[in-house]
Parts: structure tokens; sequence; C-alpha cells
């Protein structure tokens, strides 16, 4: 809750220092609402966690922010502005920017600036808050959604603050980034750093295939990690898979995830099977220890207000000798 | 009492969201961080350009309507309406032509294509964006984009059925294992052309008479639309024409002022509808700072070289009145001066 009012001041500084660069150009809209999308987005997530037994509540309302600046003749940037003040409920095991597993926050989730004036090849610059630049989460919205990828569990950060260059070809699309490890806060208060990077073929193809490299320092934890990622569709069909291979530290580490889902024709309807694999090796130990979990899911938005999603996440094996979860959530998203 | 501050900061940010959301669209879709521009797309379909500008308008309930009526049975699903991007693509200064992007649904998802049209609101070029269905590639052949480049909205709307969804195999040829998909092709084609005319009436008035200017007035640096042109010009062209209408589509007059880089004033553009030979048409006029007829064409083309001739006639004159007219061609270029020189 302490940082709520500091990081209120944040974005109120962000969109003032936006409107003062911006309007101070002439031959740039003055007009604030041209080229502007703005919706406020609540959700409330239930999360039952067995063996447990409890019920856990996230709740979230914030606003979803996406201006164009443009000139007469050429775009300039996009501003992205995405806050949330998020409430946990009986959670156990919080995000560490939370206090504890009944805390309200002021979350930023992508809070950015992407220059994109430069000409030619050159690359846009991007500066803020945004999504680590690693795997298939990099090109999947999972922005307040119960689907997620690996980029938590294998990197330890999903989003932070810093700059990038990026920039789309017509064969290959890329983004370097570089930030504080800081997560939510601007300052880490330790020597945190995260750099990341990933290269692919476009997106929008059938086939699309993604290197990753990525090495940060992130709670006096060093993480080194190479990846790929593949997505194939074919026809309502989709089939993705990441592999990762690195070090924490001194332990080898080699993660993976497969997932097949199957959407209907008007894409409304989303039904999803994950298996995400993570193992760990010390320096010495040839057996090594690994967990294997499953996730089931579902997304439906019966209109473009509303999104509604289920998922069962389930342990097959863990880790030593920790017991085997269930976790069923669900979740109601509102945007207007 | 701490707690008690906390409710109220909640309560506060509750009333405040509410107040903003009433300001705002009500259509949202997915977190707009997965919103990408077609930047690569766009240096396809314009190879020359040197830039793009985004223009968003609201695809709301009323341009879904005009949808659902004028193209039964095609509709605008639910996430087709909310706001979306026109890009202009430019070389330096100069707008070459507009991309958008639209879905669409079909049998294998959601297939999305960016059109490429030109100032003259004809489609230029097209490319899937996304296509789940492999016979994209026989339909990104020559053989099939040909046969739609340079169409217009009721050009495409010919290459269908009556039913609006089937294709007419005598105005079109397209593989038969093809077919399904190039039925969906034409349908966003067909959609594209009337959500952009709809959404963005205001650019494409502007750039249209941008383009005419261009042809007819070597020298010009720029253009400046004149807002309610007719309006202005009402009471002038009743006093001409009493309640006698030419036959002009007023509603659809557009009118501009052409400068040069010294901001001399070169003339006027003056666009407008009307049905000549049978055919709906769009004529433009290019008119001289003293009113004479400097140029005219019309944007649909031609029917008839007779006609063609009668209006081109008229370029070099000056009319005031109607008895100065001794056809139709004459009788609509009046009008066209006379509503010309409330602006000159």
């Amino acid at each position: 809750m302490k940082k709520i009012n500091t990081n209120l001041l944040i974005t109120f500084l962000f969109f003032i220092f936006s409107q003062t660069v911006f309007s101070a150009d002439t031959e740039i809209k003055k007009s604030f609402k041209d080229n502007l999308r703005l919706t406020f987005d609540l959700s409330s997530r239930a999360i039952n966690f067995s063996p447990l037994d409890e019920i856990g509540f996230v709740h979230a309302v914030g606003f979803d922010l996406h201006k164009v600046f443009s000139t007469d003749t050429h775009d300039i940037g996009t501003l992205i502005l995405q806050g949330y003040l998020t409430r946990l409920d009986n959670i156990p095991n919080p995000p560490g920017f939370f206090d504890d597993g009944d805390d309200t926050e002021f979350i930023y989730r992508i809070f950015n600036f992407n220059y994109t004036a430069l000409r030619g090849n050159l690359p846009n610059i991007r500066a803020g808050h945004f999504e680590v630049a690693y795997g298939l989460e990099h090109t999947i919205d999972t922005n307040g959604t119960l689907r997620q990828y690996q980029q938590v569990p294998n990197l330890g950060i999903k989003a932070d603050w810093g700059v990038s260059l990026n920039n789309q070809h017509k064969t290959f699309e890329y983004e370097i980034g570089a930030t504080t490890g800081g997560n939510q806060d601007l300052k880490p208060s330790d020597s945190s750093f995260v750099y990341s990077a990933r290269i692919g073929t476009p997106r929008d193809e059938n086939t699309v295939l993604g290197l990753s490299v990525y090495k940060s320092e992130l709670n006096n934890l060093d993480r080194e990690r190479l990846g790929v990622d593949l997505r194939y569709y074919t026809g309502l069909h989709g089939m993705y898979a990441e592999v990762s291979y690195g070090e924490n530290d001194d332990q080898d580490i080699l993660n993976g995830l497969l997932e097949w889902n199957y959407t209907n024709g008007r894409e409304n309807q989303l039904y999803y099977v994950q298996l995400s694999y993570l193992s760990t090796e010390d320096e010495g130990d040839i057996d090594g220890d690994s967990a294997l979990k499953t996730n089931i899911g579902l997304k439906y938005s019966p209109n473009n207000k509303w999104f509604l999603s289920a998922q069962l996440t389930r342990d097959l094996s863990t880790f030593g000798d920790v017991d085997k979860k269930t976790i069923v959530s669900i979740q109601a998203r509102y945007r207007f | 009492m701490k707690k008690d501050i906390k409710i109220d900061k909640r309560a506060i940010l509750g009333i405040i969201v509410i107040c903003l959301s009433t300001l705002f669209s009500s259509y949202a879709t997915a977190a707009f961080c997965s919103l990408r521009d077609p930047v690569e797309t766009i240096k396809t379909l314009y190879p020359q350009s040197t830039s793009f500008k985004s223009v968003v308008k609201i695809i709301d309930e009323d341009v879904r309507s005009e949808v659902q009526s004028l193209l039964p049975p095609n509709t605008l699903h639910f996430s087709e309406l909310g706001k979306h991007t026109l890009y202009i693509a430019f070389k330096k200064e100069e707008p070459l032509g507009y991309v958008h992007v639209r879905s669409e649904e079909s049998n294998w998802g959601l297939v999305e294509i960016a059109w490429s049209i030109n100032l003259n609101m004809e489609i230029d070029d097209f490319k899937f964006q996304r296509c789940r269905n492999r016979q994209k590639r026989v339909l990104e052949k020559d053989e099939f984009r040909q046969q739609l480049q340079g169409k217009n909205f009721e050009q495409i709307i010919a290459l269908l059925n009556n039913d609006g969804m089937t294709l007419n195999p005598q105005k079109i040829t397209v593989p038969p294992k093809a077919k399904a998909l190039a039925e969906v092709v034409l349908r966003c084609g067909m959609k594209t052309l009337l959500v952009t005319q709809l959404a963005w009436s205001k650019e494409i008035n502007k750039y249209r008479l941008y383009a005419s200017a261009k042809i007819h007035f070597k020298q010009m640096s720029e253009i400046v639309v004149m807002e309610h042109a007719v309006k202005k010009s009402l009471s002038h062209l009743k006093t001409i024409f009493g309640e006698v209408n030419t036959g002009i589509d007023r509603s659809s007059v557009k009118v501009a002022k052409v400068f040069d880089t010294k901001q001399s004033l070169l003339g006027l553009i003056y666009i407008g509808d009307l049905t000549i030979d049978r055919s709906a048409s769009t004529v433009e006029w290019a008119i001289s700072p003293v009113g004479k007829v400097i140029g005219v064409n019309n944007l649909m083309g031609w029917k008839h070289p007779s006609t063609q001739r009668a209006f081109e006639n008229t370029v070099g004159n000056r009319y005031s009145k109607v008895n100065h007219c001794n056809n139709r061609a004459e009788l609509v270029t009046l009008e066209a001066l006379l509503t010309a020189k409330t602006f000159l």
C-alpha cells in the first residue's frame, strides 16, 4: 500500500511529460483525443488452492491507454499506459511487490513510449515498463489473463523498467532490452539488472520460430538462459513449444513448455492444454530434480466487453518432497 | 481510522473511473499492448513510401447498421467494432494511398487482410496479414490479385452473386480449391471499402481533393478544404436554379482551394457525384481564380465519347446563367462554378 502514492505520482508525471513534450511542437497534433484509445478494465479472479483448501481472490481495477502521436505525414511513436489498482485477498506466495497475500498495490503492466520515427531500417526505441523480450510470452497477449507461459517461473520476472530497441522486417522481428531489475520499482534496492533479447520470424505467419537470450541478477540470483520457441498453426489448431537451457548461479536449468490450443472460427472461444517442465541439476549432482505440471483452460468472450476464463493447474510431479497442488482459477473481466 | 481512509480512496477511484468512462468510447477489445502496426505490410504494399501516418476512428453501431443495410447479409462481427486504424502512406510529403487491415470470420479462424486503397478509393492491392488456410498462396498470385486491382466498391460487389456472399464465376476466375477463401477475401474487400469510406470520410475527402489538385495544378503545394461548401453557397444556387436540381448530389460535394509554395491561390477543385449516361459518376472540375474551367474529369470513367467531349468542351469557358448553357454538361458545370465562386 505504501507504494501507491509514489506510483500514482509517476503515472501523473509521465502523462504530463508526454503532453508537454508533444504539445511544444506546432507541427504535431495538439488534441490528445486524436488517435487515442482508452479503456477501463475491471477483473475479479477466484483461485482455489488444494490441498490447502483455501480460496483466494485477486481484484483489479485500472486503465489501458494507447495513443499514437503523429505529424501531418508520419507517426512519431506510441504511448501505452496500463495501471491497475490490484487487491489480493488470501493469496499464498504473492509476487514480491506485494507486502503479503492480503495487500493492495498500484501495479504497472505495460507503461512505455515506443519512438518509431527513425527512418529506414533503424530500430524503434522503447522506454518505460515493458515485457521482457524472451520466448513465447513475448509474442502472445497474456496481459491480465489466466493463460501464462514460462516468463515468471523461468526468468523470475515478466515486465521491468528500462529501454529497448525493436523493429519488424519482412523476414524477422526483434527486441533487445536492458532493464533495471526493479520489476515494479524504477530503482531496484540492490544490484539487479535484466538483459534480454529475442529475434524471431514474423509473428503473424503460420509458423513462427524465435531465438532468445537472457541474463539477469535478481535478488542476488544470477540467471542465464538460451531459448528457442516455436508456434505452428494448422486450421483452427495451434501448437506451441518452448525450450530454455541455462544456469541459476551454478545450477544447470532445463525448462520446457508444450501447448495445444483450439479456437472457433470467430475466435471468441479458446481451449488449451499446456505441459510445463522445469528441471535443475546442481554441480556434481548427476540425477538433478524436476517438476512437471499441466494447465487446462478456456477463454470465452460473449462480446467485446466481457472476457471469461477458467484454468485448472495440476502438478504431475514436484521438486523433492513438495506436495502436489491443484489450483482452479476462474476470472471475469470487463473492459469498457 | 487509517482503514477508513483506504476505503475512501478506493471509493474516490471508483467514482473517477465511472465518470471518465462516460467521456470515452464504450468499445473495448483485448489489451492495447497487443496492437501492432503492420509496418512491413505497408512497405510491401507501397514500396515507394517513406513514411506512414495513423488515423484512429471508431467503428460504431451506426457504421454497423449501414453495412448491414447496404451489404446484406454481410455484417460486422463484434470484434470489428471499436477503434480501428487507417494508415496513410506517404512518399515524403505526398500521400500515396491508404492501408487498412480488416478481419473476416471463416472456417479457419479470423482471416486478417491488409488492403491498399488508392486516393480514389479503388483497390490497389492486398496482402494476407494472418490466414490459416493454405490456399492463401494461390490467391496471393498475380492472376487473382489483378482481378481486384483498380476496382471500386460497386465493381467489387459486382464480382459476387446477388446473395452478396458467393462468387460470380462469370466475373472472376478462381481455382476451385481456393473458392471459399476467395469469397472471404471479396467480402472483406467490399466491407473494407465501405467501412473506410464511412468512418474516415473526412480524410478520404481531403486526400481525394489533394489527388485531383495534383493532376490539374502542377505548381500546387497545399490544399485547404472548404467545409460545408454547398451550405455556404446554397442561397446563390437557389437564386440561379430555384428548386431545380441539375443532378449533382449536393451532399457529396467537396471543394478545396489550391495554393502554390508562395501561398498564391492557383484555383479550386470541385468534386461531386451525379448520374451520367445512367451510371454513377464522380466528376472533378478544376477552376481558375477567375472562375474559368481549367479541367474536368470523370473519376469513374466516361461511358460515351460524346459525353466526354461535351464535358471537355467546357474547358476554358465561364458560365454564370442558365441560359448560357446548351446541354447538361454545361448545366452541371454551371453549378460547380457557382459553388466555387463563393470561395473566390
